[in-house]
């Protein structure tokens, strides 16, 4: 189980669901949540491009999606794009502002997974990498999550990954973030609302896991597709693990 | 016992195509011969792109003097072909230079790590005369000049040479006496002995390559062998993986179909496969 390379004729889809609410713009360091998110989307794509490239062409290996939501959904590229199609027009920008309607996007997410899965019954598992930074300000959105985590393809179920923008979310402070092992259990995490994304995170499969540490991380087996999105280098493996399907 | 030296004067050299798929044979004097199957994956077939893979193999007439080398571009780096074709003929110049085989295993892997560092230079500037075309979107020409500065050009590989003798007198085949193997990364070899029993050579350390901006990635190993009749020499790529095992008992016909059956598959990979028979009078390959 999910270990099927993306190629040219069974090409990976990841969707990005971002959380472009008026919180996203607050500070995180030296920049705001929104600009991480941006600059962390370009550098997963320009990721994405090295391993889709043979004789300096960019093959079709992965397909793409982002809605962002605030109080609606936005389908930033109008549908599911080739990784080359999206390059000719360029990596979109996310700006933020409006409420927290978690339950909308990932609505969007389940629309479009359900329209187009029957396309990747022999591609890897779709993977939906989620960021937010705040508790969903309309319905819940657990069953919607639950139901897009039992569609499946050949490779296995869809996977959903979660990101999570908030300070002193760990039990313990973490001081090397690149020899962080991940979060496998629920009482390693201080913050409610994060303990709640954690539950709804599909766990990372072993082949992704050891695509990633091949990188230099440290994630350790049995850990769940939950990141904390508290430092630039952990939103950037957070966007990285999106991308660690199996290369031919 | 043959003089090396004066039978290596006229070398027969296969090498594989970067654009043209297909399978050549050579016969050595009777007592051993050669083919090499070359095939570009479905991608690089349908665009007209060039095979990752390249395969050089330069052996004297009579047969008693091998070298080799089975290359795998990393498709992930600076156009992982340029540092194939490079990297496979550089060993293969080196590997033939050498007066004799090393006895041991540590002066001569000292030696070899000490050229794939030197020949970083070299590769690298083969990438600065590639100029990117006008109409390349701007992230993806940022990419690459971050793959060229930063990674350069990269490939797995499988190199060495045999040195054999022949019995005064002997009209069968070539008794072997030594073989020498480097390699980086995940080609594999086989060598079947004279028993029926199959040896393997290597182990399966993807992560291991060469790169000219960083030289050796992960570690360079080497093994020497010496077997009295050794009756086969089998390399090949991670495309051929699946047709590997079966390859002893095909036919050139039966090869090249097999090969062409792996165009279908989704995770179609380049090809190649280079076999090396010592037998009676070639006729078993």
């Amino acid at each position: 189980m999910y270990s099927q390379p993306a190629t040219t004729l069974t090409p990976a889809l990841i969707i990005y669901l971002i959380d472009a609410s008026d919180s996203m713009n607050e500070v995180s360091g030296d920049t705001t949540r929104i600009e991480m998110v941006n600059t962390a989307l370009r550098t997963a794509v320009k990721d994405l491009v090295r391993r889709s490239m043979r004789d300096g062409v960019v093959q079709r290996r992965y397909k793409l999606a982002i809605f962002a939501y605030s109080t609606r959904v936005i389908d930033v590229l109008g549908g599911v794009r080739d990784l080359p199609e999206l390059l000719r027009t360029g990596v979109p920008e996310l700006s933020a502002g409006g409420v927290t309607d978690t339950a909308g996007g990932f609505g969007a997410v389940e629309k479009l997974l359900k329209e187009h899965i029957k396309d990747f019954q022999h591609s890897p598992a779709p993977l939906v990498c989620h960021l937010t930074d705040g508790v969903f300000t309309t319905t819940d959105p657990s069953h919607t999550i639950q139901r897009i985590q039992e569609l499946r393809v050949t490779d296995g179920a869809v996977l959903v990954e979660n990101v999570y923008f908030a300070d002193n979310m760990l039990r313990r402070p973490v001081n090397n973030w690149q020899q962080w092992e991940g979060v496998t259990r629920p009482h390693e995490i201080a913050d409610e609302y994060a303990r709640f994304l954690f539950s709804l995170s599909s766990p990372l499969p072993e082949t992704y896991r050891q695509n990633i540490n091949n990188y230099g991380y440290h994630l350790q087996p049995a850990t769940s597709l939950f990141f904390p999105g508290v430092h630039p280098d952990l939103v950037r493996l957070a966007f990285a693990i999106s991308s660690a399907t199996q290369l031919k | 016992m043959g003089d090396p030296v004066t039978a290596r004067h006229m070398p027969i050299t296969m090498r594989t195509s970067s654009h043209h798929d297909e399978l050549q044979r050579a016969h050595l004097s009777g007592y051993a011969a050669i083919r090499l199957l070359s095939q570009r994956c479905a991608e690089a077939q349908a665009q007209g792109a060039p095979n990752q893979d390249y395969a050089v193999a330069v052996a004297a007439p009579d047969g008693n003097t091998l070298s080799f080398c089975v290359a795998d571009g990393v498709g992930s780096s600076f156009h992982g072909e340029i540092a194939a074709v490079f990297l496979a003929r550089r060993l293969v110049q080196w590997l033939d230079a050498l007066p004799a085989l090393p006895m041991t295993d540590i002066g001569a892997a000292e030696r070899l790590r000490g050229e794939l560092i030197t020949w970083r230079t070299e590769a690298q500037a083969l990438l600065h005369e590639i100029a990117l075309p006008a109409e390349t979107p701007a992230l993806v020409r940022e990419v690459m000049e971050e793959l060229r500065e930063g990674y350069g050009t990269e490939t797995v590989f499988l190199a060495g040479r045999f040195d054999a003798a022949r019995r005064e007198g002997a009209a069968r085949a070539a008794h072997i006496q030594r073989g020498w193997f480097c390699w980086m990364g995940n080609i594999a070899a086989r060598i079947q002995l004279a028993s029926g029993e199959w040896l393997a050579i290597n182990g399966d350390d993807d992560a291991a390559r060469w790169s000219s901006v960083r030289g050796l990635c992960g570690s360079l190993s080497t093994r020497h062998v010496a077997q009295s009749e050794m009756r086969r020499l089998l390399i090949w790529s991670d495309g051929a993986q699946a047709l590997a095992a079966a390859v002893p008992a095909l036919s050139d016909a039966e090869l090249s179909q097999r090969a062409r059956a792996l165009l279908e598959l989704p995770t179609s990979d380049d090809v190649t496969v280079l076999d090396v028979c010592w037998c009676d009078n070639g006729t078993d390959l």
